[in-house]
């Protein structure tokens, strides 16, 4: 059973990772991005062509890859989000959603719809403890996932605490127009946040990837994922964004094991309207905001 | 009708049935996104799980089909009925759920049904889907099928028009407006945005079934995300408020790969592409923009045809080239009636009818205007004056009664000022005021609309008479205005709105009627009173219960006036 | 008053010129043309009745809406530069409804005002508001009514500006609050920044200011010293009569 726990910690620290990117972006710039799961689909595929067909080293590619994420979403930002911020929020969905099948279509186009596989990032025989409570195992991999996690967490609260941009963030996520008449440059911030949502897409291709592998609609099911846990979290803060990834994780895993597989979405489904009905600040909520 | 023409087509493409499938297909595109255009464009709502009410139908019919033997018209019904059931369970919590978080909403659910589908193994085939659904027909599957498509598109065409047009459409677009605002004036929001859903699932059912029937073989993974994010692009493309945008839009969509066949360019590409770019550029659809290029560029076609061509009077040679003129009656009298703007020679011949003997009529069309040369250079008032003075000296007239309505009248101002010694009594029907008549720069835009634009040119001349209803005289009258010369039809409104004869008319001596129709909408009592006033020997006439155009109106009060002052 | 420390070395000075200034919001035409002259140094007010566009007029010269027209500084056209620059040029807005970021504490507030400056300065506005030093780690959103309007010009002060513009300071406050804010606009205008302050409370206004202009639906009704202003029958009338709230 606590094994089960841990698996599920496991899944939903990726969920908390995308949830993570997906928070920043909606905070900051009032979009939910749809094409999140494809700008980090694509990445992986990058990532993917430059270790085997280019021959370069993984981490380096990695490292390339992230930046590229980075760059992609300050484009997608700026050229595709920025010019129609004015009109309506749902204007900009839906440019999200023409981004989605843009990436799709250049994923399938250059790499086809193969599965590819991707290395694991780290290899070896997981950690073992044995006590009065059982067996209790921990995998490398989920060492990682939860280093990550950690890693990232704490960065984001420092970033936001103790730095003049990260207070620049917060400000602008709760009020971009007066944000602008304290001196920031909103334009900044927003190109940020993008960049800072397609590199966490990145991060989470890329550790996805070894267990689902590389293919057009690998993250999909990750996104869908992602948006519970956000909205598990109530949509506002990266603690709520956090746990609720986790805690979808366990959910997830333990409904897998004692009904089936094949209704996790529904569960999803579920979670997201119960919530949303019932807990519209989230299970963790502060404020809530109408954006559209 | 279109329909008509839609029916018999694939009789002359029989020996095409790959032509035949692809516009099958286009048709049953056209439905799914009438209902998305429900749901999205009219009411407001967004939904990205649209494909999976499609499912929803298609595997509906197709179990009813194939496990009980049940006609496939009904089966099809049935399958909308199914979805129209769902759409009505996702449209209770929709109502709690806005913008971004229905489109999460949706998207879970598209999912879930895909994933549902894809694991009841037992009864829907699971991953693999179920092939070889059967099509009973009769004589030609392809145009059976593609009939069966027209008609189920006909009725829904049908339907979702009548819709907009009733109190449910209109309630729909209230809510899409301003939701808060809609519930204040009393519209139930809540049933009508489950109502939305219920019906736009519906017609995805249909839809769903006749792929279902027409293709053959359906997989969970037809209906998944893509095919609901397709679908919305289709809605959006064509115009996402409006009834025919979904044809539209899937003309695109099905017909685009044929268009890149060559190159190997994916599809979702492309697709995505045209969506981004009108988003931000087409934000209401091709469908608005081909209307709009129906009423620009369409319309100049009829305009072409409905400008008049054959004069119907006289012709005189004057410094600047001819004018057009009719000449009535043989008194002893002359009569010099000066028309108004969108008007000509004959728009006097209501009056001309109840001419009494003892006078002779003279009206000419002004230059610009109807079979006249143009006037060269600006279009000015003083201009216009002048043209009629040619036409004065042309016809040797002298002590004559001038007469001059609306634009005509601030002529007939501009002309007694310059004349006074020809003009014997000066009478201004619904004239421009003495001070000139002011117009807004936004207007202008406006006026050129009616270069090309017969209806408006009718509608607004008919607006200006409303109690002369002969609609056979003012198509005449507008096949005239049809000819008006290009940059007179700003250039009137200049001129009107940059004269003032308010000093000058104070050396008239010559008795003046200022008559007026008090249902007048142009011109306010408040400028022919002070327009009566200006004048030394000024008198107000008002006339009861007629508009713009009392000459026309109640000529006979018109005669009336005439004798009275001789 | 205070010693400003760390005076702002991007700051403009100078009069202020607003000519034929004109602002759209979609089809409604808000200003519709007007001029002002705000004199470097002094406390010039704007007046008005709900929308006839005191706001709108002080966000044109902070830059945060499109306008028309022009506004230039000292002899300086500033019409080009973006609202960051404007800031970074020592115009800063302190919005309607004092805008303060209730979710942030009081210190993370008065960060953000100073999000322009290489050196973060609390000098300046601990000598004006003493009581914000206390309340550092308060989170904004729990501060009173009066003292989230302090905060709100305490930040806006964090950047050091040579024109500082109050929308409706005085809105929803107490009487007594209202007094203090007013002995603090005259207290900051003493030290040389040039305040621009729009308010609905028009006795409250033209008892501190300098020169007034009376706005009415878009465009200048009048203007003047508060003296001249209050011998004008229409101004106690209209704006005067029912004031007190």
């Amino acid at each position: 059973m606590i094994n089960q726990i841990i698996l599920g910690l496991s899944t939903g620290a990726t969920y908390s990772l995308v949830a993570i990117g997906l928070v920043m972006m909606y905070k900051v710039s009032g979009v939910m991005n749809f094409a999140y799961a494809n700008m980090g689909m694509f990445v992986t595929y990058l990532i993917w062509w430059l270790t085997s067909s280019v021959g370069m080293n993984l981490y380096v590619s990695i490292v390339i890859g992230i930046i590229f994420a980075a760059i992609m979403g300050v484009v997608v930002e700026r050229y595709g989000l920025r010019p129609i911020r004015h009109l309506s929020s749902a204007s900009m969905l839906i440019v999200t959603f023409g981004i989605l099948m843009i990436l799709e279509g250049l994923a399938v186009q250059i790499w086809g719809t193969d599965y590819k596989p991707f290395p694991e990032l780290v290899t070896g025989s997981p950690y073992v403890f044995r006590g009065d409570f059982g067996i209790f195992v921990l995998r490398r991999q989920d060492i990682l996932i939860f280093s990550i996690l950690l890693g990232i967490s704490l960065a984001l609260l420092f970033f936001t605490r103790y730095t003049k941009f990260g207070i620049a963030v917060r400000a602008v996520s709760e009020n971009e127009e007066i944000a602008g008449y304290m001196g920031i440059n909103v334009g900044s911030v927003l190109a940020f946040s993008w960049g800072f949502g397609a590199s966490m897409a990145a991060i989470v291709g890329i550790v996805a990837a070894p267990k689902v592998f590389v293919s057009p609609t690998m993250l999909t099911y990750y996104q869908i994922q992602g948006f519970t846990a956000a909205v598990l979290g109530g949509f506002e803060t990266f603690n709520g964004a956090i746990f609720g990834g986790l805690i979808l994780g366990v959910i997830e895993k333990l409904v897998g094991n004692y009904i089936s597989e094949g209704f996790k979405a529904t569960i999803s489904l579920v979670i997201i309207i119960v919530v949303l009905i019932f807990f519209p600040k989230g299970l963790f909520g502060k404020n809530v905001r109408g954006r559209v | 009708m279109v329909w008509v023409i839609l029916a018999i087509i694939p009789f002359f493409l029989m020996n095409n049935a790959f032509i035949i499938t692809i516009l099958t297909l286009v048709g049953i595109y056209t439905i799914a996104s009438m209902g998305l255009n429900i749901i999205m464009g009219y009411s407001g709502q967004i939904s990205i799980g649209h494909a999976a009410f499609m499912s929803i139908g298609a595997y509906t019919s197709t179990l009813l089909v194939m496990n009980y033997n049940v006609p496939i018209v009904f089966s099809i019904l049935a399958g909308g009925v199914v979805a129209f059931l769902f759409g009505l369970l996702i449209g209770f919590p929709a109502l709690r759920l806005s913008g971004f978080y229905l489109a999460i909403a949706t998207m879970g659910f598209v999912v879930a049904i895909e994933q549902l589908m894809s694991s009841l193994e037992s009864v829907t085939g699971g991953h693999a889907g179920i092939r070889s659904i059967p099509f009973e027909h009769v004589w030609n599957s392809d145009v059976e099928k593609y009939l069966l498509v027209l008609a189920f598109a006909f009725i829904c065409y049908v339907f979702m028009n009548r819709m907009m047009h009733a109190k449910t459409g209109r309630a729909w677009m209230a809510i899409r407006e301003n939701e808060i605002a809609a519930s204040v004036v009393g519209i139930n929001t809540a049933k009508y945005k489950v109502l939305a859903f219920a019906i736009g699932s519906m017609m995805a059912g249909i839809a769903g079934a006749l792929y279902a029937h027409v293709i053959g073989y359906i997989a969970p993974s037809d209906f998944g995300l893509s095919k609901s994010l397709d679908l919305l692009a289709i809605s959006v493309i064509g115009g996402m408020a409006s009834v025919d945008g979904p044809l539209y839009g899937s003309l695109i969509y099905v017909a685009m790969p044929f268009l890149f066949s060559r190159t190997h360019v994916s599809m979702s590409i492309v697709f995505g592409i045209i969506l981004i770019f009108v988003v931000m550029f087409m934000p209401l659809g091709i469908s608005y923009y081909l209307y709009k290029f129906r009423i620009n560029y369409l319309n100049r076609i009829v305009a072409f045809f409905k400008r008049g061509r054959k004069p119907y009077g006289d012709f005189v040679e004057t410094s600047f080239g001819k004018m057009h003129y009719i000449k009535r009656g043989s008194g002893e009298i002359p009569i010099l009636l000066i028309h108004g703007n969108f008007a000509s020679a004959r728009f006097f011949e209501p009056f001309l009818k109840k001419l009494p003997a003892g006078y002779t009529a003279y009206c000419p069309d002004l230059p610009n205007f109807g079979y006249s040369s143009e006037m060269p250079g600006d279009v000015e008032i003083d201009k216009y004056a002048q043209g009629v003075e040619e036409y004065v000296k042309a016809m040797g007239l002298k002590d004559f009664i001038l007469i001059g309505h609306s634009l005509g009248g601030a002529v007939a101002m501009a002309y007694a000022i310059r004349n006074p010694d020809k003009v014997r009594r000066l009478i201004l029907i619904d004239s421009a005021p003495v001070d000139g008549m002011d117009l807004a720069e936004e207007s202008h835009k406006l006026l050129n609309m009616y270069r090309y634009n017969p209806q408006i040119i009718k509608s607004a001349l008919m607006f200006n008479a409303p109690t002369y209803t002969n609609e056979k005289f003012f198509d005449v009258i507008t096949s005239d205005a049809l000819r008006i010369a290009p940059k007179a039809f700003v250039g009137n409104a200049v001129a009107l709105s940059s004269y003032d004869y308010t000093e000058k008319v104070k050396e008239l001596k010559i008795p003046v009627d200022i008559v007026y129709g008090d249902k007048d909408v142009l011109i306010s009592s408040e400028e022919m009173k002070r327009t009566a006033e200006a004048f030394p020997n000024g008198k107000l006439v008002m006339i009861k219960d007629v508009g713009h155009s009392s000459i026309i109106e109640s000529p006979d009060e018109i005669v009336k006036l005439l004798q009275h002052r001789e | 008053m205070a010693s400003t420390t760390s005076k702002n070395p991007n700051a403009m000075s100078g009069d202020v010129e607003v000519r034929k200034l004109q602002v759209w919001y979609g089809p409604v035409h808000a200003i519709k043309g007007i001029d002002l002259d705000i004199k470097a140094g002094s406390i010039t007010t704007v007046l008005g009745a709900n929308g006839a566009g005191k706001s709108t007029t002080l966000k044109a010269i902070a830059g945060g809406v499109k306008y028309s027209g022009s506004i230039s500084v000292g002899d300086e056209l500033i019409d080009i530069l973006p609202v960051h620059k404007r800031v970074e040029k020592g115009i800063v807005l302190c919005p309607e409804g004092r805008g303060i970021f209730y979710s942030m504490t009081v210190k993370e507030n008065l960060l953000a005002g100073a999000y322009r400056r290489s050196k973060v300065d609390y000098s300046l506005v601990f000598d004006v508001f003493p009581i914000l030093k206390d309340r550092l780690n308060q989170i904004a959103g729990t501060l009173s009514g009066g003292e989230q309007q302090m905060l709100a010009i305490a930040r806006a002060l964090m950047s050091h500006p040579s024109y500082l513009l109050l929308d409706e300071p005085s809105l929803g406050l107490a009487p007594v609050v209202i007094q203090k804010i007013a002995e603090v606009i005259k207290e900051i205008n003493a030290s040389g920044i040039t305040v621009v302050l729009v308010e609905q409370n028009t006795s409250l206004a033209l008892s501190i200011a300098n020169y007034a202009y009376v706005l009415e639906n878009g465009k200048v009704a009048l203007h003047g010293t508060p003296s001249e202003l209050l011998k004008s029958d229409a101004i106690r009338e209209k704006y005067l009569g029912g004031v007190a709230k």
